[in-house]
C-alpha cells in the first residue's frame, strides 16, 4: 500500500491574508483550515480548533480511531495539504498504515465532493511543487 | 565562540538584490528577498511545534517552552528575508515558500522553484540548529576531547 500523504489542491475560500506594516499578521489559509476541520469531523474526527502556524500557515491536530495525526496547510499559488501519522513508532504497523490510509481516502472524497475545493491532487512530499501530475486519491495498492 | 559557530552554520550579512538578480529572479522578488528578516519572524523551530502536542498534557508547558527557546528556534539577526528563507526552506521538510507583501507585489515564490534544495537529516540538525544549541551540544564533547588530546604525559614529567 502506498500513501501520498500530501496533496496541492485550489479552493474558492477567501484566501484570508493580513498584512501588517513590515510582515504578514497571518499569511493565509484560515478559511480552508476551518473547513477541512469541518470536513475532518464530519466523518468522526476529533480535531483542536486550527493553529496558525506563521510562515508554514494552518495546523490541524487530530485524533481518529485512536490515533494523532497533523495537518498542515500552506497557501502559496494554491494550497499545499502535508499530513503526518504522529506516533513514531507504531505507523509503521500495517494496520495503522490501513488507518491512516482510510482516513486520508475519506477526506480525498469529502475534498471531492465539495464545489469549494478544486485540482486536487495527492503526492509524496518530494514531488510537491513539481511538474508531476500527482494522483487522483491518497492510496494505491 | 558563538560567531564561529555562526560562521560554521553558513549566516550571512543581509544581501542585495543584486545577488538574487544575478540568479534570475524577478526584480520585484530579488528587492523582497533582499529586505532584512523581520524582527517578529516566528523563526525555525528545531524542535517542531508539534512535538509541544505529541507530550503528555503535564509535559507540554515544559516541552513547549523549550520549543520557543533560544536553544530551539532559529532567527538569526541580521539575515535578509531571501537568506532567511532559503535557510528555513532546506532544513525544515514542511516549509515550501510564501508571498510577498504589497509593497514588492505580493510575488508568491516557492523554494523548489527557486531552486533550493531540502537537506537531509545531517544537514537538517548541523544547518538547522540554533547556536546556542550547538555551544551546548557541540562544545562539551571537544573541549573533552581537547582535554584528553593535550593531558601531560606523566611520565615525561613536565612538557
Amino acid at each position: 500500500m502506498i500513501i501520498l500523504p500530501c496533496a496541492e489542491f485550489e479552493s474558492d475560500l477567501p484566501e484570508d491574508v493580513i498584512e501588517g506594516e513590515d510582515d504578514f499578521i497571518e499569511t493565509g489559509g484560515r478559511s480552508v483550515a476551518f473547513a477541512m476541520a469541518e470536513m475532518l469531523r464530519g466523518f468522526g474526527c476529533s480535531v483542536e480548533p486550527p493553529e496558525y502556524a506563521g510562515d508554514h500557515g494552518w495546523e490541524l491536530y487530530l485524533n481518529w480511531r485512536k490515533r494523532r495525526f497533523w495537518f498542515q496547510i500552506t497557501l502559496i499559488e494554491g494550497y499545499i495539504l502535508m499530513t503526518e501519522d504522529r506516533a513514531f513508532l507504531s505507523r509503521r504497523l500495517k494496520k495503522n498504515r490501513q488507518i491512516y490510509g482510510q482516513l486520508l481516502t475519506q477526506l480525498a472524497v469529502a475534498l471531492d465532493g465539495d464545489p469549494r475545493f478544486h485540482n486536487i491532487r495527492w503526492r509524496v512530499a518530494d514531488d510537491v511543487l513539481s511538474d508531476k501530475p500527482g494522483a487522483a486519491r491518497p492510496v494505491s495498492s | 565562540m558563538i560567531e564561529g559557530l555562526a560562521a560554521v552554520s553558513g549566516l550571512s550579512k543581509a544581501a542585495t538584490p543584486a545577488k538574487y538578480l544575478a540568479k534570475g529572479y524577478s526584480p520585484q522578488l530579488a528587492e523582497y528577498l533582499a529586505s532584512p528578516n523581520p524582527e517578529t519572524s516566528m523563526g525555525h523551530h528545531f524542535l517542531p511545534r508539534k512535538m509541544v502536542k505529541d507530550a503528555p498534557a503535564w509535559l507540554r508547558p515544559a516541552v513547549r517552552a523549550v520549543s520557543e527557546s533560544r536553544f530551539s528556534v532559529l532567527k538569526p539577526k541580521g539575515m535578509s528575508r531571501g537568506d532567511f528563507y532559503q535557510l528555513h526552506y532546506e532544513v525544515d521538510p514542511s516549509y515550501w515558500g510564501g508571498k510577498a507583501g504589497k509593497e514588492f507585489g505580493g510575488v508568491k515564490w516557492s523554494g523548489k522553484k527557486l531552486g533550493w534544495e531540502k537537506e537531509g537529516l545531517l544537514g537538517r540538525v548541523t544547518k538547522g540548529s540554533p547556536a546556542p544549541l550547538k555551544a551546548v551540544v557541540i562544545s562539551p564533547p571537544m573541549i573533552a576531547a581537547g582535554a584528553i588530546v593535550n593531558k601531560p604525559n606523566s611520565r615525561r614529567g613536565t612538557p
